[in-house]
């Protein structure tokens, strides 16, 4: 675990993904969101800065739906690529 | 019941001294308005306008007065339905607040907020019975005692749970705020004289912070509270919800396929054709067909001609204005209940199976691509959709668009190339005769036109779009009674406003029969109508009505005799043509002069160019 943690650090740059990368049933902690308007509506919905989402579907091109709590959100494009995610690994939380 | 003080408000003015004020607030599709309903009973004073979210709902109950309030995530001064549940909770005395036992984790946010207000609050934890069938237990003791306000377990569509939230009503209490905000409240309270509106300057909010002179907080000052606050919901979520199951429902499944393009295009266009089964084969073929072309004109027409002709002699003035061709007598009754009221009726059916289903915002998810390369975004399905209902009512939802430059271009889109559903009745009853090929080329001819001006208007007009950004609703099955009431309901406000302007159209066209303009403008507009688009002299007077209401316009072809393919020319010069006199009010209210004069002059411009070609295509002329 410690080592894991250790390697993380160290590839920081790399392990830091935008939410467009993420892959259907894949999870992430949401680092920050660039979009001020976006942050207020997403921190309404449970979706704020170190929450856990996990990616129900990808619309080939269109939004990256996710699911916070038991709540579904669809996040267009552009803006999923304007919110930085730390991917986790499975069983992690 | 504790009394709170109240909060000087300028907005509605429609607070009665010395009657509590109860207001319903909570998030978006949480059952609020079933929830008032079963409170209030039948008696209320609804908005003037149906299908905004904008309007306010009035009932009483108990000798109080209550307000329902548009579905918001939270009190604050975004958007249009936040300014205006905002203005009416500072406004409240108790403050029912409607949540979705499924989605506490967002609607609490809501809740924490008019605790933080100090306002006297009951929670509704509506659904209850949703929350466990999906496998959500919900600790309610607990709750109420985290929040410090009463908590009533309610399924307000089965009407469970009402009597004791009406009970709890009257011990309302002061919740438990953020202890870290009190120093600060109290401080700011002191200078804006109350609570609510001491926090929502304290959140940055500028219009509260303008009314008592005050610079707003700045935003970070905004952050740090609303974190901490989602950081107290998470708190009270964790200690009050737990899951019992967690297993993929059918609902789970099909909401993936709703929104997967594979599968949930076919799903779009299989609810498309369902529709217009239902609307252009059923309604506007069977029940208009019988209404319209037995009812209306072989026995009631007949009869009215003859009633009137025993007391007026016919070609008089007053016989042509109450039985002639556009008779009030006549033709109005005859569009008004043998064409209009069947097929809007229907269409606000279907749109409220969407809304009830929550199919639409899975429609914006799957569209979201599609719309953004004209300038929008998944969310403009929306009012675009609502625009195919009445173009005044989409034009009012474009409040719920993020930008002015989608504001702008959806409300054009559906002013020039969406026809409403009074519209397309009038044409589905005139094409219903001419064979599928002629529909198949009058909604290609609309696409292919929608997609243009939507290019263009996304290319032309300044700004940056919004993105996407919504909450999925759970999908469930809709309920024919909450169906039925709100069909109900927005066919009623919708008839009573389109039977003022068919009387008033009727008369005046009438009237301008009668002393001959009508002929003066026909004869002005041959180039136009008989050189350029093919028809005959008479089109002239359709296009006059259509100045009126689209749908009027439209019947004004019903009395020409006119070839499949010339009525093709006409429908789609004419669904081109102005939109309505009511939406170009509201179009004129929301975007101002300019954009209506510009708007004018672009339809009909596109209207008759699109017409012009058409008839060259089809070789009318």
């Amino acid at each position: 675990m410690a080592a894991r943690i250790q390697n993380d650090l160290d590839t920081d740059e790399i392990r830091t993904f935008t939410l467009d990368r993420i892959g259907r049933g894949e999870s992430c902690e949401i680092l920050g969101i660039d979009d001020e308007m976006a942050r207020i509506t997403a921190l309404r919905f449970g979706m704020s800065e170190g929450a856990c989402i996990s990616c129900v579907t990808r619309i080939p091109a269109g939004p990256v739906v996710v699911r916070s709590g038991r709540q579904e959100i669809a996040v267009g494009r552009s803006l999923a690529k304007r919110i930085a995610v730390r991917p986790l690994e499975r069983g992690e939380h | 019941m504790s009394g709170s003080p109240h909060c000087h408000v300028p907005a509605s003015g429609a607070l009665r001294e010395g009657v509590t004020t109860v207001v319903l607030a909570g998030n978006p599709n949480v059952g609020k308005s079933v929830v008032f309903n079963a409170l209030t009973g039948n008696y209320v004073d609804v908005s003037n306008f149906p299908g905004t979210t904008v309007e306010l709902t009035r009932g009483s109950q108990g000798g109080h007065d209550v307000v329902d309030t548009p579905g918001v995530y939270g009190v604050s001064s975004f958007n249009d339905e936040e300014r205006v549940a905002r203005d009416v909770i500072l406004e409240a005395d108790v403050v029912v607040n409607v949540v979705d036992a499924v989605h506490l984790e967002r609607d609490l946010f809501l809740t924490l907020q008019l605790i933080d207000m100090g306002k006297p609050t009951v929670v509704a934890l509506n659904m209850i019975d949703e929350a466990r069938a999906s496998g959500v237990a919900v600790d309610t003791d607990l709750l109420s005692d985290l929040l410090g306000v009463p908590v009533i377990e309610t399924v307000a569509v089965r009407n469970q749970g009402i009597d004791e939230l009406r009970a709890a009503i009257e011990h309302s209490r002061v919740g438990h705020g953020d202890p870290e905000l009190d120093s600060s409240l109290i401080e700011m309270a002191s200078r804006v004289g109350c609570r609510a509106e001491a926090l929502l300057v304290l959140e940055a909010d500028p219009a509260v912070a303008e009314r008592h002179g005050i610079e707003p907080a700045d935003s970070s000052s905004r952050d740090v509270i609303y974190l901490r606050r989602r950081d107290r919901v998470n708190d009270v979520v964790g200690h009050t919800v737990s899951h019992t199951t967690q297993g993929a429902r059918f609902s789970t499944r099909l909401s993936a396929a709703m929104m997967a393009p594979l599968t949930g295009v076919p799903l779009l266009l299989l609810m498309l054709a369902l529709m217009y089964k239902v609307f252009g084969e059923w309604v506007a073929g069977g029940v208009v067909g019988f209404l319209e072309q037995q009812l209306f004109a072989e026995s009631i027409v007949p009869a009215v001609e003859r009633a009137v002709s025993s007391v007026f002699a016919e070609g008089s003035a007053i016989f042509t204005i109450l039985a002639g061709d556009f008779g009030v007598l006549t033709m109005v009754p005859t569009y008004l209940f043998g064409v209009i009221l069947p097929l809007v009726s229907s269409f606000y059916f279907l749109l409220a199976l969407l809304e009830d289903s929550g199919y639409l915002p899975r429609i914006a998810a799957l569209t979201d691509r599609a719309l953004s390369s004209i300038g929008l975004n998944g969310r403009a399905i929306i009012p675009l959709i609502l625009g195919l209902g009445c173009v005044t009512m989409g034009t009012l939802t474009t409040r719920i668009l993020g930008s002015k430059r989608e504001r702008f271009i959806a409300t054009a889109l559906m002013a020039i190339a969406v026809p409403c559903s009074a519209q397309i009745a009038v044409i589905a009853a005139l094409m219903a005769g001419v064979g599928p090929k002629y529909a198949a080329i009058y909604f290609g001819a609309l696409i292919v036109i929608f997609v243009g001006v939507g290019t263009a208007l996304g290319r032309l007009v300044p700004g940056t779009s919004t993105d996407l950004l919504i909450d999925l609703p759970n999908l469930r099955l809709p309920r024919l009674d909450n169906v039925l009431r709100k069909t109900f309901m927005k066919s009623y406000h919708f008839m009573k406003e389109v039977t003022v302007f068919f009387l008033l159209g009727a008369l005046a066209i009438s009237v301008l029969d009668i002393t001959g303009v009508l002929v003066g403008v026909q004869e002005l507009a041959v180039p136009l109508t008989v050189g350029w688009l093919g028809l005959p002299a008479e089109a002239a007077t359709a296009f006059v009505m259509g100045l009126v209401r689209r749908d009027f316009g439209a019947a004004g072809f019903f009395t020409m005799n006119l070839s499949a393919a010339q009525l093709l020319v006409a429908m789609v010069t004419i669904t081109l043509f102005v939109p309505c006199v009511a939406s170009v009010m509201v179009i004129w209210k929301e975007r101002g002069m300019g954009y209506v004069v510009g708007l004018f002059a672009s339809s009909i411009g596109i209207a008759f160019l699109a017409g012009g070609l058409l008839a060259r295509v089809l070789g009318v002329v």
